[in-house]
């Protein structure tokens, strides 16, 4: 049996110990969720892009024009927490995808496939950007199709 | 040994404590998070839907020989909102081309989702006797209609119709009307359309499956590409249907409605989406 005060400097030590634990666990967790908020408001943004995409590709393709270009300017908010972010068009093969990401975490990142296929989809948008917009060309071929471009600028 | 009792409650209790702090954190974290992700989907969920009922898709004029890139059921010449091609509408019906439909939209392994295309009345024509129909009206949701204009046009195709041609009635309270034709009528088809509140749907009703693709033109019957859609057409990717009603486990999920018309007539549009992973 160790003595008395060894034995409350061996609980106290123990305390803390649980204590510090605790405490990295609270961290991790409030991280966490911090980044889970942050992946919410990306989502948000990518929504909304998405969206404007989607009605710009809609109005397009019921054009009875044969060639147009619609442009929307868009309404982004200025950060994302204290975060800068990036908004990307990128063609995967023969997906359009929008792609939303933190600069400083590139990790915390959203993307969505739009609802179109073999579309040139191009161009970046950054966070502060005094006139973010997208737009959206469509040209008719001889045979009825056409070619569609989604393009954001800013 | 006491001090090491009073220590260990000491930590029990702090762990203990802590523990449940963070269960109701993560209640408070959980819940509103859980508000923003069916908020997203939803967001998600319509602009789908609209772009699968607003758009004509790319070739504009594609149907079911060919899988197009761009999918949407819109016809390709009308500028209408909520119209649909039938043409389009019965390429739903194409398993092969069913399969497809998820990649065309983007969502494939991502989001799940069931179309619905039902008819805004379901219309059972039944022939009672020589040149008399009992027609049975019903909404969608099963209930008997009544009230509603019925009008039948009863012919043979090419051939404009005579007053005595068209008959006009209206339903009773069962959802039932009697189209009586008078002896000096004859004819292989009998359109029947009947309309609520300028709200119509149509059926054909023949002995010969030839005349099925009928349609009436102001006074005339004509031939046309379909016949009328007159059950479900539906398109599900994702889930299982469990005696008709949709089963996606224990995703939450968004269910939205339109009202598009098809060849005159009215469809009620059930869109239905849900994650497939978190």
């Amino acid at each position: 049996m160790p003595a008395e005060p060894l034995s409350h400097l061996m609980h106290t030590l123990t305390i803390f110990i649980v204590f510090v634990s605790i405490l990295a666990v609270f961290q991790a967790y409030t991280l966490y969720s911090y980044t889970d908020a942050l992946k919410h408001q990306l989502a948000d943004i990518e929504g909304y892009v998405s969206s404007v995409a989607t009605d710009l590709v809609i109005l397009a393709t019921r054009s009875k024009l044969e060639n147009i270009t619609l442009t929307k300017t868009l309404n982004l908010p200025e950060s994302v927490g204290t975060y800068g972010y990036t908004v990307k068009l990128e063609n995967r093969g023969e997906d359009c995808v929008l792609v939303i990401y933190l600069d400083a975490r590139p990790s915390v990142k959203v993307e969505s496939i739009l609802p179109v296929k073999n579309v040139t989809c191009s161009g970046v948008v950054y966070s502060g950007s005094r006139n973010p917009r997208i737009c959206c060309s469509r040209v008719l071929n001889a045979d009825g199709s056409y070619n569609m471009t989604l393009r954001l600028e800013g | 040994m006491h001090v090491s009792i009073e220590y260990m409650f000491l930590g029990l209790f702090v762990v203990l404590a802590v523990t449940l702090s963070f269960s109701n954190m993560a209640m408070v974290n959980i819940l509103p998070s859980r508000e923003i992700e069916q908020s997203q989907l939803r967001v998600k969920a319509e602009s789908i839907l609209d772009f699968i009922l607003l758009s004509a898709g790319n070739p504009p004029d594609w149907d079911e020989s060919v899988v197009p890139e761009v999918f949407g059921l819109a016809p390709a010449n009308s500028s209408d909102p909520y119209v649909l091609d039938i043409g389009k509408v019965y390429a739903l019906l194409n398993s092969t081309f069913q399969r497809e439909i998820p990649r065309l939209l983007g969502v494939q392994d991502e989001y799940g989702f069931y179309l619905k295309i039902v008819p805004l009345y379901l219309v059972d024509i039944n022939e009672t006797g020589s040149n008399r129909f009992v027609v049975a009206v019903r909404s969608f949701r099963g209930f008997p209609l009544p009230s509603a204009n019925v009008t039948g046009y009863y012919g043979d195709v090419n051939e404009t119709l005579s007053e005595e041609q068209i008959v006009r009635t209206v339903t009773n309270a069962s959802g039932v009307a009697v189209l009586d034709y008078g002896p000096s009528v004859s004819g292989d088809i009998l359109i029947v359309v009947v309309s609520v509140s300028g709200v119509s749907v149509t059926e054909v009703y023949t002995h010969d499956e030839g005349y099925v693709n009928s349609k009436v033109e102001g006074t005339r019957i004509v031939e046309s590409d379909y016949p009328p859609i007159n059950s479900t057409i539906s398109v599900l990717y994702g889930g299982v249907l469990v005696d008709g009603y949709l089963n996606v486990g224990m995703a939450s999920k968004v269910t939205l409605f339109r009202y598009v018309k098809i060849e005159n007539s009215v469809y009620y549009v059930e869109f239905t989406m849900w994650r497939l992973k978190d």
